[in-house]
This record gives structure tokens, C-alpha cells and sequence, in this order.
């Protein structure tokens, strides 16, 4: 009699949480995004013989499940505390933290898309630059992971051949070496990118390697509004939010900043405050991804100009750039084919700086 | 639909449970088998089709046995036997075998046929071998052919075992197909072990499974890595295939079912005999029934022994995948068997631990050639673990994931001992371990699932190792 009513006991206690947790399955209301992983969410899928038959349905309605799945932020943070705090696991889902800085495991070495990026870069070369008179540069930004991973025992890329190979490859490029100008408090503590304050070494080496020479002065001043960023969405556990500071001087502010998009040249700002209340506050800088920008300065004396081959981490390095050259080119080749450019640059006598972190080195075919 | 799944857990599950238990005893069957043929539909709808076509083959095949054996018309029961055998066995060899036979023959005659490039229904092996002992069966008179086709179907297609096993025999359900009690006791620990089951399979295989995963995308592969991805994975099809086992066997149970054991604690063997018959048991009993028995079992000349076991654990080996790994993983544990039979057998009861280490070490060898993409992948891996061709006895990443994946292997290697139920068992002795266990029990559990919920909410790596058979 008393095993029959633990069993009832039992019974009734899993029959309220499956049945509870599957009636809020089913009548929640769907969420089109989630901010913490700044991504869009599975919607419930349409239901058809053919994906069904197909197997697609069964799929996207397991994703929609997962996606839409009450509490489901909730969920997120029991699992990255069951591995993290219970079971003793040093990453979640990749993402780990030494000293209070979140990195995320990227390893190892891609050698084919390492090659692949610098198959892109050939080709950028030899489609625009060969024959020209242009200075060209090569620079590597090595990602947290550089100064944080390898040295407290977390498995990381081959750093060494990837700048080794990049510095071998570019024969037609001066390579400039950037790895003692950071270290790991350089980064933000939850994202991938570098602060802007802390970019004057960076700015500077380059400035100089390139023929230039870094003799500006700017105040510094933090944004308002929150950043959390892309590693504190995705490791699900509660952190700190951090400022956002930023470099300004007059000559900075004179500056005319320039995006071309689909609707043509729109006038932007190199600051944009407009992305502070957002996904990614990061976008802060020129206004984030942005397949073509250009940044004039006025005040510029020197008569040239600077092509950057860049992804995302030049967006906070380019308006340090700018106190040398009279326009600043940004390209981002993920967001237009590198074929087509010759219909919006003219390539004739600029300097040219490929600047890429190794993080996009190691994941790169999304470069065109 | 996988088992651990949301879609499975808070959608149909929950659904199918309702329905069958407001429905009265005379629709339970058709609910089941409703709900079966949903289940199957839901992941391989293009094939629900040829599964209900064998069934139906099986159904008729055993009903023509029993009549030409009631009409005294001698030779038509073997010929009908041999009519389901072979569609089962032609259709199994083309769906799971044609383009391994294509692919020798295109090495060994330098053709270039093409591969047919078709894709395996989903659970064919489990099923097609089910319906095949349904008839053998009813051959030998071990059973009756049922005239009610709705019996076979629910046999053959029952969700809890249908993709994945254990291989349930006819006679085992014949009498639960038609009267079977649904008590509180039995739902209770058919959820028990259900959960017991979802929680190996996600909390404990697919986390052995990640450290495999990052073997496989390694840069360097060194002594360690090579060591811990050979035990991690042996621990992970473990986990993950006697975790499904009993997942199935608590759905059973949730539906008035009781299935036989398909795993007891086999790295515990102290033989590679013991642990075959503690290691997907159905499957093992399947051959020896319905191969290894009729073609004379042990009680046969040495030679014709040899052939026989030999001839057994060939088909075991293919039975797991069409590939000439899979082969060789078969006729290796063939070989130990003879030596265990001829020469070790009494020598391994004295040797004990030492003959646990030797099991152990032969089955994790045996489950490298087993997981290998091809041989060479194999020969690399096996070779690895004595320092061939690696990279250093350590590196960053293997002591990393040594240190990340320590606690979980700790957890794997108890759990895949009796210990942790023998002190289950016995805190729950007397009248008062009892009460607290009443008491604890539906607690614990409920954690156990938000925890694989949890897992299952914020993670994508989920696959099962035996679906793929």
C-alpha cells in the first residue's frame, strides 16, 4: 500500500511537470529574437506533405521546440551551472573565463581557410594592386584567445604558423607585427573586440610603419548605455555589463564619415550613439558592418589616402588612423564581392593596409 | 523523433500517454499503433510505406505457415518461410548493403559502377529482424500466427523499441499484446528508468561524446588524446545504446510492457564471453536463436564449430553497419571467443582483475575498429594508443580536456559499474531509508529531466550513436 502511494506520489509529480512544462510549450507565445545570442529564432514551422515526407519538418520543428522553449534563458543558465559550477567544466559551449576575461575556443589552426583568406587577398592584389604605385600592407590582429588561452592551459590555434604563413605569403606586402602592442586586458572583459583606448601602441605602429607618424592627443570619454557582449550572451550566466569608452579630439569631429549601402552615400557619424541601446553596442564604432565606408578629414595636410581591407575590429582602429591621411577607405569583403570593387574605388596611388584578425583568418569563407 | 528530444519529451509523449490512458482496453492497441506509426512518420515518413509493406509480408508469410501446417500441406510452410526470409533479407541487403557490393566490386574488378547512394530506412535492422523471428517462430510452433494483423503491426512498430531496439520476440509480448495491467508500480518505474535512461543518454553519452568530437577535429593527436578518446568513447556507446535500451524498456513499461534486459553492467565482464551476453543481450540471443543454433550451435565437429561461430560474428559484425570495419570488429571478437573457449576460459576465472583489464582492453580496441570511417583511420587510431605515428605523450589539448571532462569520467566509470545502485539499494533498505526514498525520489528525477531539458534546450550535439544501424 505504501509503494502504491510513492508510485501515485511519483506519478503525479513527473505528470505535472511534463504536462505543465508542455502546456506552456504549446501556448507560449513565440519570440522572434534573442538579444543574448543576437540571433533570430526558429519559428514554428509550416506543415506540408513534402517536409514531412522529407524529414525537413521533423527538423525545424525540433528547432522551433528548442528555440521557443518556455524559460528557456532559464534553461540556458541551469546548464552552463550544472557544467561550470557542478561538474568542474572549464568552457560551455565553448566559451570559457580566466581572471574575469570570457574567450571562446577557437581551434585549431584552419589551415585551408587560413589559405583561403590569403587566396582573397592574392587576388584583391592582382585584380587592382599589381604594377601600381601603392604602398600595400599586411597586419594580423591576434584575438583574445592569443594572450589568454595558451598560457593558462586552453587549447588554441597554432598562433605562430598562422602570423608566420601570413607574413611568408604576401611577398607584394610589408608585413606589420602587432602582437607586442596588446595584451589581454586590451579586449573588452565579454567580447571579442579591442577597446579603443587602448589602441594608441596599435595605432601608433602602424602610423609609423606606414610612413606616417601618431601625434595626436585625444580625450577620452565612455559612451552612455550598457555593453554586454557577444560572449556574455552566449555563455548564458549573468555578467557585468562594461563601458564603452571612446577617443575624440577636434580633428575627429570635423571628419566626414560616409557609408555606401544599397540606398547609395549616407552621411553617418564615426561615433554612432544611435547603436548604444542595441544588440551590439560595439556598432557604436562607424556604425559597425558596413561593406563600404570612407572617412575624410579635413584637416588632413598630408594629401593621401588609405585603403583598409578590414574586418570589424578596424571600425574602432580607423578613426585613429585618420589624423594622417586626408581619406580613409574601409572594405569589408564579407559584405561585397571583391570582384566588383573597381565599380566603386579607383585603386591609384593610396597606401593599402589588409587588416584582419586571426579570428577571421581562421574562419574565413565568408570572405568574397 | 529521438527520445531525447523536445519534440518527443513535451509534445508527443505527453500527447500519446492521454490518449491511451482515456482510451478503453479494446482501442489501446490502436492507439498505440497510431501513435507508433506518428512516431516513425515524424522522422522518416518516406519510408512508413515499406515498413507497413513488410509487416504486412510477415503477417501473411506467418499466417500461410499455419495454414498450409493445418491443411497438412507439406513444403508450403517452408516455402512461405522462405518467401518472408528472403524479401526481409534481399530488402535489407539492398536498402543497408548495395553500395558496399558495389564499391568492392568496383575495387576488385576496376569497374566503375555506380553507387546507388540510397539512403537506409530508418531502424530497418531492428524491425526487419523482428519480423523475421515472428515467423520463424511460427514455423517452429513456438507461436501462433495471429489472424488479427493489428497485433503484428503493434509488435513490429511499437515506438518504445522500434528504431533503436532491444529486439523484442514475439513470444515475449504475444500474451501483454493481448491482456496487460496498467498499475501505478509499473508507471512508476517505467518513469523511473526512463528517466534514468534520458539522463545517461544526454547527461553523461553526449558529454563523453564531445570529448570525441574534439579527437576527431584535433590538430595534434597525441599518446593521452589518443587514450581518452579510445576510453571516452568506449564509456559514450555505452552510455548512450543501454541509456536508449532503457528509455525503451521504461516506455514499455509506461504502456503495461515489460521487455527483457538488453545490457547488465558488461564492462564488468570477466570474459569477452560474459560480456557478449551482457552487451545488447537481444541482439545476441537473435543470433544465436535463429543462426548460430540451427546451424548446429557447439554440438558440431571442431572445424564445423569454428565455421559456425566464425560465420555468426561475421553477420553480428555486418549486422552493425556495411563496412568492412564493422566485418573485422565481428570475426575480432570471434577470435577471442575460440581462445576463450579452446585455451583461456578456466585460466581468466583465476586471473581476476587482471582479467577484467584484459576484457576491457579488448573491447576498447574493438570499438576503435568499430567507430573508424575506414581502416587506416583505425590502424591510426589503435596505433596511437601505444605512441605510433602521434604527436608527444601530452598536449594542451588533451590535458585540457583530460581536466575539463575529469569529473564526467569519474561519474561514467562508477556509473558503468553496479555500485552506484548496490548503495542505492541499500540506503533504501529498512523502514526508514524507504520513507526518505518515497520522499526524495520524485524530487531527484524531476532534477534529473530539467537538467536533460536544460541540455537539450541550449545545446545541438544529440546524436545516437545506434541510429545509424
Amino acid at each position: 500500500m505504501k509503494e502504491k502511494r510513492a508510485a501515485v506520489y511519483l506519478i503525479l509529480m513527473m505528470a505535472a511537470l511534463i504536462y505543465g512544462i508542455g502546456f506552456l510549450c504549446m501556448v507560449k507565445e513565440e519570440d522572434k529574437y534573442s538579444y543574448s545570442e543576437r540571433r533570430l529564432l526558429a519559428q514554428r514551422p509550416e506543415l506540408t506533405i513534402p517536409a514531412l515526407t522529407e524529414g525537413s519538418f521533423t527538423e525545424r520543428f525540433e528547432n522551433y521546440g528548442r528555440d521557443q522553449f518556455p524559460f528557456r534563458e532559464a534553461f540556458r543558465r541551469l546548464k552552463e551551472g550544472m557544467n561550470l559550477k557542478l561538474l568542474g567544466r572549464l568552457d560551455n559551449n565553448g566559451i570559457y573565463t580566466i581572471d574575469g576575461q570570457m574567450g571562446k575556443l577557437d581551434y585549431p589552426l584552419h589551415l585551408e581557410q587560413l589559405e583561403y583568406a590569403l587566396g582573397r587577398i592574392d587576388s584583391i592584389y592582382e585584380q587592382y594592386l599589381k604594377g601600381k604605385e601603392m604602398k600595400i600592407y599586411l597586419a594580423v590582429i591576434p584575438d583574445k584567445n592569443y594572450y589568454l588561452a595558451d598560457n593558462e592551459g586552453y587549447p588554441a590555434m597554432d598562433y605562430e604558423a598562422l602570423f608566420s604563413r601570413a607574413k611568408e605569403h604576401a611577398s607584394y606586402a610589408t608585413f606589420i607585427e602587432l602582437r607586442e602592442e596588446l595584451s589581454a586586458e586590451d579586449y573588452y572583459r565579454t567580447d571579442t573586440h579591442w577597446k579603443q583606448e587602448k589602441l594608441l601602441p596599435v595605432a601608433k605602429k602602424l602610423l609609423t610603419s606606414m610612413g606616417g607618424a601618431q601625434d595626436a592627443r585625444y580625450r577620452q570619454e565612455t559612451a552612455t548605455g550598457e555593453f554586454l557582449g557577444v560572449y556574455a550572451g552566449q555563455s548564458a550566466l549573468f555578467q557585468e555589463s562594461e563601458e564603452i569608452n571612446y577617443l575624440i579630439n577636434e580633428e575627429l569631429e570635423a571628419c566626414r564619415v560616409t557609408v555606401y549601402g544599397e540606398d547609395g552615400a549616407v552621411e553617418s557619424r564615426m561615433y554612432d550613439e544611435n547603436a548604444l541601446g542595441g544588440e551590439d553596442a560595439y556598432l557604436f564604432f562607424l556604425s559597425g558592418t558596413q561593406a563600404l565606408i570612407t572617412i575624410e578629414n579635413p584637416q588632413a595636410d598630408s594629401g593621401r589616402e588609405l585603403i583598409i581591407f578590414r574586418d570589424s575590429f578596424a571600425a574602432s582602429l580607423a578613426p585613429l588612423l585618420a589624423e594622417d591621411y586626408q581619406k580613409i577607405t574601409l572594405v569589408d569583403i564579407r559584405y561585397i564581392n571583391s570582384t566588383v570593387l573597381g565599380e566603386y574605388l579607383t585603386f591609384s596611388g593610396q597606401d593599402v593596409l589588409f587588416l584582419y584578425s586571426s579570428l577571421l583568418l581562421n574562419n574565413s569563407l565568408g570572405m568574397k | 523523433m529521438l527520445f531525447s528530444s523536445i519534440s518527443f519529451l513535451y509534445y508527443f509523449l505527453p500527447i500519446v500517454l492521454l490518449i491511451y490512458y482515456l482510451s478503453p482496453a479494446a482501442l489501446k492497441n490502436m492507439v498505440l499503433l497510431l501513435a507508433s506509426l506518428v512516431f516513425y512518420g515524424w522522422g522518416e515518413g518516406r519510408y512508413l510505406w515499406f515498413m507497413l509493406s513488410l509487416i504486412f509480408v510477415g503477417y501473411g508469410a506467418a499466417c500461410l505457415i499455419q495454414y498450409s501446417r493445418e491443411k497438412g500441406r507439406k513444403g508450403w510452410d517452408r516455402l512461405f518461410l522462405f518467401l518472408a526470409l528472403g524479401t526481409n533479407i534481399v530488402l535489407l541487403g539492398y536498402f543497408k548493403y548495395a553500395d558496399f557490393f558495389i564499391g568492392n566490386v568496383n575495387s576488385l574488378a576496376g569497374m566503375e559502377l555506380k553507387l546507388l547512394g540510397i539512403a537506409l530506412p530508418l531502424g530497418i535492422s531492428f524491425y526487419t529482424f523482428q519480423l523475421m523471428s515472428y515467423v520463424v517462430d511460427v514455423y517452429r510452433g513456438q507461436v501462433r500466427a495471429r489472424k488479427n494483423p493489428l497485433f503484428v503491426a503493434v509488435y513490429v512498430t511499437m515506438f518504445p523499441q522500434l528504431v533503436a531496439g532491444p529486439i523484442v520476440r514475439y513470444e515475449d509480448l504475444e500474451m501483454q499484446l493481448e491482456k496487460r495491467t496498467h498499475s501505478a508500480i509499473g508507471i512508476a518505474s517505467g518513469i523511473r528508468r526512463f528517466i534514468l535512461g534520458l539522463a545517461k543518454k544526454v547527461l553523461l553519452a553526449n558529454a563523453l561524446g564531445e570529448v570525441c568530437a574534439a579527437f576527431g577535429q584535433a590538430g595534434k593527436r597525441d599518446m593521452l588524446f589518443c587514450w581518452m578518446y579510445a576510453i571516452f568513447f568506449m564509456l559514450q556507446i555505452y552510455f548512450d545504446f543501454s541509456g536508449y535500451s532503457d528509455m525503451a524498456i521504461g516506455l514499455g513499461k509506461l504502456f503495461g510492457f515489460t521487455f527483457k534486459e538488453n545490457f547488465y553492467y558488461p564492462y564488468v565482464a570477466k570474459s569477452i564471453t560474459d560480456f557478449w551476453r551482457r552487451w545488447h543481450i537481444s541482439l545476441g540471443s537473435w543470433f544465436r536463436d535463429y543462426v548460430y543454433i540451427p546451424l548446429g550451435g557447439n554440438r558440431v565437429p571442431l572445424r564445423r564449430w569454428l565455421l559456425n561461430l566464425f560465420l555468426v560474428w561475421f553477420l553480428t559484425g555486418f549486422w552493425h553497419g556495411a563496412s568492412w570495419n564493422f566485418i573485422l570488429w565481428g570475426l575480432y571478437f570471434a577470435c577471442f571467443l575460440v581462445a576463450e573457449k579452446l585455451w583461456l576460459g578456466d585460466r581468466l576465472k583465476k586471473w581476476g582483475l587482471f582479467s577484467h583489464l584484459y576484457v576491457l582492453f579488448a573491447v576498447m580496441v574493438g570499438f576503435l575498429l568499430f567507430d573508424a570511417d575506414t581502416l587506416a583511420e583505425a590502424g591510426n587510431n589503435i596505433g596511437g594508443l601505444f605512441g605510433g605515428g602521434q604527436e608527444g605523450l601530452t598536449s594542451t589539448e588533451s590535458l585540457y580536456y583530460l581536466r575539463s571532462y575529469g569529473s564526467t569520467l569519474v561519474i561514467a566509470l562508477l556509473g558503468a559499474t553496479p555500485i552506484p545502485k548496490a548503495v542505492w539499494d541499500r540506503l533504501g533498505e529498512g523502514l526508514l531509508g524507504k520513507k526518505i526514498f518515497a520522499i526524495m525520489e520524485p524530487p531527484v528525477l524531476a532534477t534529473l529531466l530539467l537538467l536533460v531539458t536544460a541540455c537539450l534546450v541550449d545545446g545541438s550535439f544529440n546524436p545516437f550513436l545506434y541510429f545509424r544501424f
